[in-house]
Formats: structure tokens, sequence, C-alpha cells
């Protein structure tokens, strides 16, 4: 139980870049 | 609706029905009726979990929201790709390891039967009465805007449902959602781009985004710690991610779309695509929102999107007060207008004064036109109090029904109801199968085989199906019943979610301690929302962190007592 999987790394980094793209977009459109 | 509308609708809604029934006949046993015999891929169980959550007010009611409010709902969703990581890794390896076909049937094997009950006895409730909310709440909009009989409607939703749900299970419902999501994206796709190509044209996509921006509506992220702003990021990784925590881990309607999984890896990588791209496709929701509002900045919007409480208004005695409101209202529509144009003439100069300045006006225009559209409610709601006021379920569906082009229209409305097809179907499913299995099965006396087993769970499937059915038609009588779903939800969810957690990590607690701190926190749960101690969006955290405390205090004290106070 409990192993953590490359895939997971993967939604968190991703998720990531969305929180600051968003930020790109909201700067730059402000 | 032109007749090309209703062959579009209808061939696509039909479509799916029959080939769900055809492509999924002949489940003779528990194994492939409810776990759809273990077959399926990850992408197969991860778009089964997105169009279970996806339901039909996603798509009416969040465009709205962008529409009034901005893009700053996406927030809601950051602590999901947080809960999906903890579920692939804590609770999918144990629902594998023990192959159980419920979530709850796991609670029986670490603690005993009686939380098993209790637990499922709490999802039959909550489901049961949130399946026939799911088929109400578009049939009421929709039953509004196009003016079809509210009941007519629920029962033709509930009717599809039924049809493949019933006969194919399992398998029925992942096949049929596979191609509800198809249709959904690429009828959202389809609204996205037809909008941009409606707007003038020398308005871009980037410059319609700085519009949107101009008027407050691409503030997506807000990093403040006031507990009164809804959404923030923070509450997003908290509340979010408590609350997708308990839906996607404890919720049978969620669970069983990934214990269908061909393997325990299959199931996590169907969790980890939805982690990656549920904020996408939530975020493209709203942006196709605020699209609408950048539209609706060219072309006339009316004082309410709702047809029903324009006309109630306009026939009552408050109509002529209505009438000034509706005239403030297209003076102010001229004012942003030639603030508008200022502001893109500006922006093409690169004239960042004029802009700033032609942003104040906007801005001025906004303020004005948001009292006068809450004016407009307020008198809408003396002219009828039982009428929705709040509007934004109605944005997206006016502008589907007067802009869209003919046979569009058709796919947008098959697009609302696929959404709602798909998510009544894994909650009859679920509900089917968890009144079978936790409750009839194990407590049946007897050995049956497995094909009189697939036949009570079709039929529990049914009569679950006829419940909802029953529930959307009633429902208009009760106020707020949508909101009365959301609280029971928030009642019961905390709970079963810490009964799970303690089951996950606290080895030590056994099944007495766990029970009696579960029926006390439930007490406590409802006592607090009655003397409305808290906003029921708090009560998730607060159930949950109580039954832990409770059923560690209790197993603690039977330890140190020596036992006797808590056998039963």
């Amino acid at each position: 139980n409990y192993v953590w999987k490359k895939e997971y790394t993967l939604v968190l980094l991703l998720n990531a870049l969305y929180i600051i793209l968003f930020y790109v977009i909201m700067i730059l459109n402000n | 609706m032109a007749i090309l509308d209703w062959i579009v609708l209808g061939s696509t809604l039909l479509f799916i029905v029959f080939y769900g029934v055809w492509k999924t006949k002949g489940s003779n046993s528990i194994e492939s009726y409810v776990k759809g015999g273990s077959s399926a891929k990850w992408w197969t169980v991860g778009l089964s979990v997105m169009a279970t959550q996806a339901s039909a007010i996603t798509f009416l009611s969040t465009p709205g929201q962008a529409y009034h409010d901005g893009m700053g709902f996406v927030q809601f969703y950051f602590g999901l790709p947080l809960a999906m990581i903890v579920i692939c890794a804590v609770f999918i390896p144990i629902y594998h390891k023990l192959k159980v076909y419920t979530a709850y049937e796991l609670l029986e094997q670490r603690f005993d039967l009686k939380t098993r009950t209790l637990t499922a006895l709490l999802f039959l409730v909550q489901r049961g009465l949130a399946a026939g909310i799911t088929i109400y709440a578009p049939a009421i909009i929709l039953s509004a805007v196009l003016g079809w009989d509210l009941k007519t409607l629920s029962i033709i939703i509930g009717i599809l449902v039924i049809i493949y749900t019933v006969s194919g299970g399992t398998s029925a419902v992942s096949v049929t959602q596979k191609q509800q999501m198809f249709v959904i994206m690429v009828g959202m796709f389809f609204a996205f781009f037809f909008i941009l190509g409606s707007l003038p044209s020398d308005i871009s996509f980037g410059n319609s985004l700085k519009i949107a921006g101009a008027n407050e509506k691409l503030n997506i992220l807000n990093f403040d710690f006031n507990t009164k702003n809804r959404y923030t990021f923070w509450s997003g990784i908290t509340g979010g991610f408590f609350l997708a925590l308990a839906y996607f881990g404890t919720d049978q309607s969620q669970v069983q779309r990934y214990l269908s999984g061909k393997s325990m890896r299959e199931s996590q990588l169907g969790l980890v695509f939805n982690g990656l791209l549920k904020i996408p496709m939530q975020f493209f929701i709203l942006l196709v929102g605020v699209m609408v509002f950048v539209f609706y900045q060219y072309n006339a919007s009316p004082l309410n999107f709702n047809p029903a409480a324009t006309e109630a208004v306009l026939n009552s005695s408050y109509a002529e007060d209505y009438q000034i409101l509706n005239d403030g209202h297209l003076e102010l529509e001229a004012q942003k207008k030639v603030a508008l144009n200022e502001y893109t003439s500006a922006l093409k100069l690169e004239d960042y004064g004029a802009m700033q300045r032609a942003k104040m006006n906007m801005a001025n225009a906004n303020l004005k036109e948001r009292s006068n559209r809450e004016a407009a409610r307020s008198l809408i709601n003396q002219a009828n109090e039982n009428v929705e006021t709040n509007d934004k379920d109605y944005v997206f569906i006016h502008f589907i029904l007067n802009n869209l082009p003919m046979g569009l229209v058709g796919l947008l409305l098959a697009v609302i109801l696929s959404a709602a097809m798909s998510s009544t179907a894994s909650e009859l499913n679920a509900l089917g199968t968890i009144t079978a299995l936790d409750l009839y099965k194990r407590n049946r006396k007897g050995d049956f085989n497995q094909k009189h087993y697939v036949m009570v769970t079709k039929g529990f499937t049914l009569i679950w199906g006829i419940i909802a059915i029953v529930i959307a038609c009633v429902a208009s009588l009760f106020d707020n019943l949508i909101q009365l779903v959301n609280i029971i939800g928030s009642i019961f969810y905390g709970n079963v979610l810490g009964i799970f957690l303690l089951a996950f990590f606290f080895k030590f607690v056994k099944g007495n301690a766990v029970f009696i701190a579960a029926l006390t926190t439930q007490a406590l749960v409802i006592l607090s929302y009655s003397q409305d101690w808290m906003s029921y969006l708090w009560l998730n955290a607060f159930g949950c962190i109580l039954v832990i405390l409770l059923a560690l205090f209790l197993e603690s004290l039977d330890r140190i007592m020596g036992s006797p106070p808590f056998k039963t």
C-alpha cells in the first residue's frame, strides 16, 4: 500500500502549471 | 426549436440509449453487472468518472456563474487533483486488495456489519434524493425556457436512463458515458467557436480576453485569507480537497466507476486522468461563460435571463416600475458600448492612458448595471416570491436558444440532457448495487445463484429510477430543494469520510468505538446545522474531524478501562 508513483508527481506539476498559467492570463488581461 | 434541432436532439439521445442496451446485453453474473466484468481501461474509467460528476447543472449554471462573477469559481476545483492522489495511493490499493464490490463492504471487513449498514443507509438517503434532483434541476430550467411540461420532461429523462442502466448495469453506464462525454465536448467547442465568430470582425480572441479582463471577469485567482469570500485559492485546496476526497473516495456512484477498472493500475490511471483534465475542463466551461459575457457587450441582453421571472413581474402591479428599470438597463448598455469602443480603440493605438479612462467608465457602468439588476431581482421577488430571481442558470440557455443557428441548438440541448443522463445513470447504478449487495444479499439467508442476484440488482435499480422520477416530479412543491440536497450532502459526507479515514489510517480503532462515534457525530452535526452554529459548507470538515477524534477517544478509553463500556 501507499506507494508514490511518478504519475502523481505529473498531476502535481501539471496542475501547478495550470495555476501559473491562470496567473499569467489574469495579469496580462487586467 | 426547428425540426432539424429536434432531429439532432432525438437521434443523439436515442442512439446513445439503444447502443448502450445493444452493446451490453447478457450480464449474467454480479461481477459483470456490478463491476462491468472488471475490464475497463484507464481512459474508460477516467471518462466515466468525469461524466458522473458533470451533470446538467455544470453546463447550465457554470457559464452563467462566469457571466456574472467571473472565473474565480475554478478555484473550487483546486483540491480535486490532491484528492485524486490520496485516493490512488491509499483508497484504491485497499479496495482492490479486499476485492470489494461496494465501498461500504470494506467497512465490514475492517470494522463490523453495523458500520457497513449505517454508511450504506446514509448513502441511500443522500444519493437517492440527489438522483431526483439531478433530473429535476435541468428539467425545471428547460421547461421554463422551452415551455415543455416539467413532469413529462422529468419522466422522459428518467425512463431513457432506466432503459440502459437496468439492462446493462455498470458496462452500459460506462459505454454510454464515453459517447455522452464526446457529445458534450463537441457541443461546447462548437458553442465556443460560434461565439468567437459572432463578435465584431476586429475583435480577436486576445481582444475579447482583454475586454473580459477590463470588466473584471478574469480575476481567476484570489489569495485572500478572508473566509467570507467563498471561492479563494485557500478554500479550494482545503474545502475543495475534503469534498473531493469524500465524493470520489466514499460515494458509491464514483467508487463503482473505478472499481470496474481491469487492474489496480487502470483504476489509478483513470483517476490520474481525472486529476489532469478536470481543472482545464472547468476552466473551459467558465471561459465559454466569459465569452457569452463579451458577446452581450455587443448585443442586447435581457434585464433578467429567467423568462418566468420577467413574465411574473410584467403581469403584476409592479410592471410599470420594472419598465423604468428596463429603460435604465438599455441606457446603461448604450453607455457601456461607448466605453467599450473607447477601450478597444485605445487598445489598438496602445494608448494606455485612454485605456485606463475607458476602463474606469466601464467599471462605473458595470457597478450601476449590477445595482440595476439587483433592483430588478427584488422587484420580481415582490411580484412573486416563488419565482427564481437568481438568473445565472438561465444565461447560457438564453444565449443558446436566441443566438445559435439551427441544428446547433439541438446539439447543445443534447449536451445538457446527456450530462443529466450520465450523472443519473451512475447514481441509479450505485443505488441499485448498494441496496442489492449491502442490504439484501448481506442479510439474506440461503444460497442463491448469480442470476438471482443480477435480477435483484436490476429490480432495485428500476425501483430507484422510479423513486428519482417521483422526486423530480414533486420537487417543485418544496422550497429550494436543490440547496436542501447540498445541505444533506454536507451533513452526511464528513462523517462517512471520517469513518473511511479511520479504517485506513488508525488500525487500532475497532468497530464499536467507530459506530458510537459515528452516531454521536451525526447527531451533533444535525444539531449544529439546526442551531445554525456554522455555515453548512463547513459541516463536512466538522463531521470528518469530530468522528475521528471521538473514535480515537472512545477506543483509548476502552483500552484504558479494560473494555466493558462499549461491548455490545
